[in-house]
C-alpha cells in the first residue's frame, strides 16, 4: 500500500518536473476543497507574492512527503515535518498540517495516517514500571515521556506481583506529572511491581487511546488488570473516562464528591444543564450515581494540586484498595 | 439529652443507589432513590418483620427521582381518601400519581403538560378549611411556579378528576436556583423558598408577594468559592409560628430558626463545643444538613445529614434531646459497596403516633431516616409502653 502511494506521488512529481523544464508551459495545480466539491487552482506564476509562495509550499511538502515516504522508518508525525523546514511554513504548524491534507485528504482521497503514517503530534503521556514498550522496560527512575507512534508492549517477569498490572489513567496532565515525580522521588514501591500510568491531558488523542487500548488487550491474556480512572466528579469528567473506550471495565477509582472535600465547587447552571443531559442520554450508566450526587448537593470535585502530597496519597491509597479488594 | 430511640426495623440496600428521600402517609413509607423508583413500605406490621417482605416498587424514571411530597386527604363530600405524590426526577420533569383508599392497585398517573423539564423541589398546600389546595414548584429559572389543585370526585369511588390550573408564580429572587422549598400547614399560606446564594424568601401564597427575606447568616468568609451557605432544608412548624432553615457552613451545618409572623431571628440549635472559636457561631451539625422535621405537636425538631447522625432537639430549651449515630452495621444486610455507600443520612421524618404498628406504636412517635448506604431505619422513641 505504502509503495503504491509512493509510486503515485513520484509520478505526480515527474510530471511537475517535466512540466517546469518545458518553459511554454505554466504548471498549475488543481486541488479540491474539503468537501470535494469545489476546484483551487494554485499557478506556478502569479501576480501576486502571496500566490507564487503557496505554489513553493506545495511543491516543497511534495518533496517532504516523498522524502518521508523513502525512509525506512515511515511512522511520523506532522510536527516532525513541519520541523524539516519551520521557515516555509512560516513558524506555523497548521499551515503545514493545512497543506498536507489538502494535497493527501481532499484531493487524493487517502487518509495521512493509515495510507501514509503520518499521525497527528503526541499528546498522550506514559510512565510506569515493569511493562516492556518497544524492547525497554519501563522504570519508575525514569521521566514520563510521550506515548510513541510505533509501540511494540510485551510484558516481563516480576517475582512477587507477577499477576497483576495497575492501569492508572489521569484526566490531568499536572496531576499524572505530581504523581509520577512523587513515585519517583519515594523509590520503589513494592506493591506496585507492573504499573503504567497515562494522561490523555483531556480528552484522549487517537493514540493514546489506541496505545491504552492495546496495552490491555495484550497484557489482559495473562495479566490481572486493575483498570483505574482519576477523573473531576463532573460531567467532563466522565466523559473523558467514557472516551478512551475501554475493553475492560474502567473503574472511576477518585475523585469522588463525598470523600475528596479539597476540590468541591459549586455547580453554575450550565453545569447543572450538562448533567442533566449526561443522565437523559446515558440510561441508567454506572456512573449516574456520582453524577445525581452532584445535582443534589449542588457541587462539583476539582481534582487540584495542594501544597503537600495528600492528592498522591490519595491515588496511592485508592490503587491499593482496588488491588485488594477487585 | 432526654430522649432515648429505640431500633424498630430496617432494610438494607432498600435500592439499587442513594436513598435520598422519605415521605410517611398513613398506610406506606415512601423513600425515593437515584436508581429511579420508589418504595412503599408498609406501616402496619408486627415489630419483627423484614420490611422487604412487605413493599410495593414503583419505576417512575430512569434518571431517578430527588424528591417526593405527598398528599393525603378525605375528600368532602366522600368517604374516599387520596394520597397524591409528586416525585421530581433528575431529567427536570416531575411525575404525579395517586392511589385511594390505601389501596396501591389503585395506583394511577395524573396527566399532566406541565412539569416536563427545569422542575426541583415540589410541595403540597392542603387547605386546613378544604377551600382550595394548592400544589407549587421551584424551577431552574429561579421562579417557583403555584398551580391550584382541583381534586374531584365522581359518582364512584374510583371516578376521581384531578386538575392542575396555573395560578401565578414566585419570583422575586430569579438570579438564584431556588433549590429548596417549605410550605407553611396553616391557615396563613405562607411558602418559604431557598435559594442557592443562601437566601430565604417568605411569600405570600395568596398575593404570590415576598414578605420577608432572610440572608445568610454565615458570618465565617471564606476565600474558598466552593464555600456558600445553600440553604438545603426548610420546615415550618406545624402551628406555623417558626421556619426551622438548614445551611451549609463551610463542611458544618447550621440550623437557624426564624419568626414567621415578625420575620425575625430567634436564634440557632447548635451542640456545645469546647473549641475557643465560640464565638464564631456554633453547629447543629459538624456536615452539611440534608433533612429537618417537626414532630406532631412542634415541640420537637429531628435533623440530620452528613455527618451520620440524626439529632432530635427540644425547642423550647434549644437543647438536644437524643443523637442517633448511623452506620451501615446497624442494618440487618451489612453487604455494602464501601466506595460509595456512606451512610449519610439524606432524609429523616417524624411519623405521628398510631402509625407505626408494633409496641408503643400508638404511644409513642417514630422515626425513619434514609442514607446514602441505600439503608432505610426505622425507630420509635423509647418507654411509655
Amino acid at each position: 500500500m505504502l509503495y503504491q502511494r509512493l509510486a503515485s506521488l513520484l509520478r505526480i512529481w515527474e510530471s511537475i518536473k517535466v512540466a517546469m523544464l518545458e518553459s511554454d508551459y505554466e504548471v498549475v495545480f488543481h486541488l479540491l476543497d474539503k468537501n470535494r466539491s469545489k476546484s483551487i487552482f494554485i499557478s506556478q506564476f502569479s501576480t501576486t507574492s502571496g500566490t507564487n509562495s503557496k505554489f513553493i509550499l506545495y511543491v516543497k511538502t511534495l518533496k517532504l512527503l516523498i522524502q518521508q515516504l523513502k525512509l525506512k522508518s515511515n511512522k511520523t508525525t506532522i510536527r516532525d515535518i513541519y520541523y524539516k523546514d519551520v521557515e516555509l511554513y512560516n513558524k506555523n504548524q497548521s499551515n503545514c498540517k493545512n497543506i498536507m491534507v489538502s494535497i493527501v485528504e481532499h484531493s487524493l482521497s487517502w487518509s495521512l495516517k493509515d495510507d501514509l503514517l503520518i499521525s497527528a503530534s503526541q499528546k498522550g503521556l506514559l510512565y510506569g514500571n515493569g511493562i516492556i514498550i518497544n524492547g525497554q522496560k519501563l522504570d519508575y527512575s525514569e521521566d514520563p515521556f510521550l506515548i510513541p507512534i510505533d509501540f511494540n508492549i510485551t510484558y516481563g517477569t516480576c517475582a512477587k506481583y507477577e499477576k497483576t498490572l495497575i492501569i492508572v489513567v489521569f484526566e490531568k496532565e499536572a496531576i499524572f506529572k505530581s504523581f509520577c515525580n512523587y513515585i519517583k522521588i519515594k523509590g520503589s514501591l513494592d506493591s506496585f511491581e507492573n504499573l503504567v500510568a497515562i494522561t490523555g491531558k483531556g480528552f484522549p488523542d487517537y493514540l493514546t487511546k489506541e496505545f491504552y487500548q492495546n496495552l490491555i488487550n495484550t497484557c489482559s491474556k495473562k495479566l490481572r488488570i486493575v483498570n483505574l480512572a482519576f477523573v473531576d466528579s463532573d460531567v467532563f469528567g466522565i466523559n473523558i473516562m467514557k472516551n478512551y473506550h475501554s475493553p475492560i471495565d474502567l473503574v472511576h477509582a477518585g475523585v469522588h464528591l463525598l470523600e475528596y472535600t479539597y476540590g468541591w465547587l459549586n455547580i453554575t447552571n450550565r453545569d447543572f444543564q450538562l448533567l442533566q443531559n449526561f443522565l437523559i442520554n446515558n440510561e441508567s450508566s454506572k456512573y449516574s450515581r456520582e453524577l445525581t450526587r452532584g445535582m443534589l448537593l449542588f457541587k462539583k470535585c476539582e481534582m487540584n494540586l495542594l501544597p503537600n502530597d495528600s492528592i498522591n496519597e490519595y491515588i496511592i491509597e485508592k490503587i491499593e484498595f482496588y488491588m485488594n479488594h477487585k | 439529652m432526654g430522649k432515648q430511640y429505640i431500633a424498630t426495623a430496617n432494610a438494607g440496600q432498600a435500592h439499587d443507589s442513594d436513598v435520598v428521600g422519605v415521605s410517611v402517609c398513613h398506610k406506606y413509607t415512601v423513600t425515593v432513590s437515584s436508581d429511579g423508583t420508589a418504595k412503599f413500605w408498609d406501616n402496619h406490621q408486627v415489630d419483627a418483620h423484614n420490611p422487604k417482605d412487605y413493599v410495593v416498587t414503583k419505576f417512575i424514571n430512569k434518571t431517578g427521582i430527588h424528591h417526593v411530597e405527598l398528599y393525603e386527604n378525605v375528600l368532602p363530600d366522600s368517604a374516599t381518601k387520596i394520597v397524591i405524590i409528586a416525585f421530581s426526577c433528575f431529567d427536570g420533569s416531575v411525575s404525579l400519581y395517586y392511589f385511594i383508599n390505601d389501596d396501591i392497585s389503585t395506583w394511577t398517573s395524573i396527566n399532566c403538560d406541565y412539569f416536563k423539564s427545569r422542575s426541583w423541589a415540589p410541595g403540597f398546600y392542603k387547605d386546613p378549611e378544604s377551600k382550595q389546595d394548592y400544589f407549587l414548584i421551584t424551577q431552574a429559572s429561579g421562579s417557583t411556579g403555584v398551580y391550584y389543585l382541583n381534586i374531584k370526585c365522581g359518582e364512584s369511588d374510583i371516578d376521581i378528576d384531578i386538575q392542575l390550573e396555573k395560578f401565578g408564580e414566585l419570583n422575586a429572587n430569579k438570579s438564584a436556583f431556588p433549590n429548596s422549598l417549605a410550605i407553611c400547614p396553616t391557615t396563613d399560606k405562607k411558602v418559604a423558598v431557598g435559594y442557592t446564594n443562601g437566601d430565604v424568601y417568605i411569600y405570600d401564597l395568596q398575593l404570590l408577594k415576598p414578605i420577608y427575606t432572610f440572608h445568610s447568616t454565615d458570618v465565617v468568609t471564606s476565600s474558598k468559592p466552593s464555600s456558600s451557605s445553600i440553604p438545603r432544608v426548610l420546615q415550618f412548624s406545624p402551628g406555623g409560628s417558626l421556619l426551622a432553615v438548614a445551611r451549609d457552613n463551610q463542611s458544618s451545618g447550621s440550623i437557624t430558626l426564624y419568626d414567621v409572623k415578625y420575620g425575625e431571628n430567634v436564634g440557632t440549635l447548635t451542640t456545645p463545643s469546647h473549641s475557643t472559636k465560640t464565638s464564631v457561631g456554633g453547629f447543629a451539625h459538624s456536615g452539611w444538613i440534608m433533612g429537618l422535621s417537626f414532630d406532631e405537636t412542634g415541640e420537637n425538631l429531628a435533623s440530620c445529614g452528613f455527618d451520620k447522625c440524626v439529632r432530635v432537639w427540644n425547642l423550647e430549651t434549644r437543647e438536644r434531646e437524643a443523637t442517633i449515630t448511623i452506620s451501615v452495621t446497624d442494618l440487618e444486610d451489612t453487604e455494602h459497596d464501601e466506595q460509595f455507600d456512606k451512610s449519610i443520612a439524606s432524609g429523616v421524618t417524624f411519623i405521628k403516633k398510631g402509625i407505626r404498628s408494633g409496641t408503643g406504636g400508638d404511644k409513642n412517635e417514630g422515626l425513619c431516616v434514609v442514607s446514602f448506604d441505600r439503608g432505610v431505619r426505622w425507630y420509635r422513641e423509647a418507654g411509655g409502653i
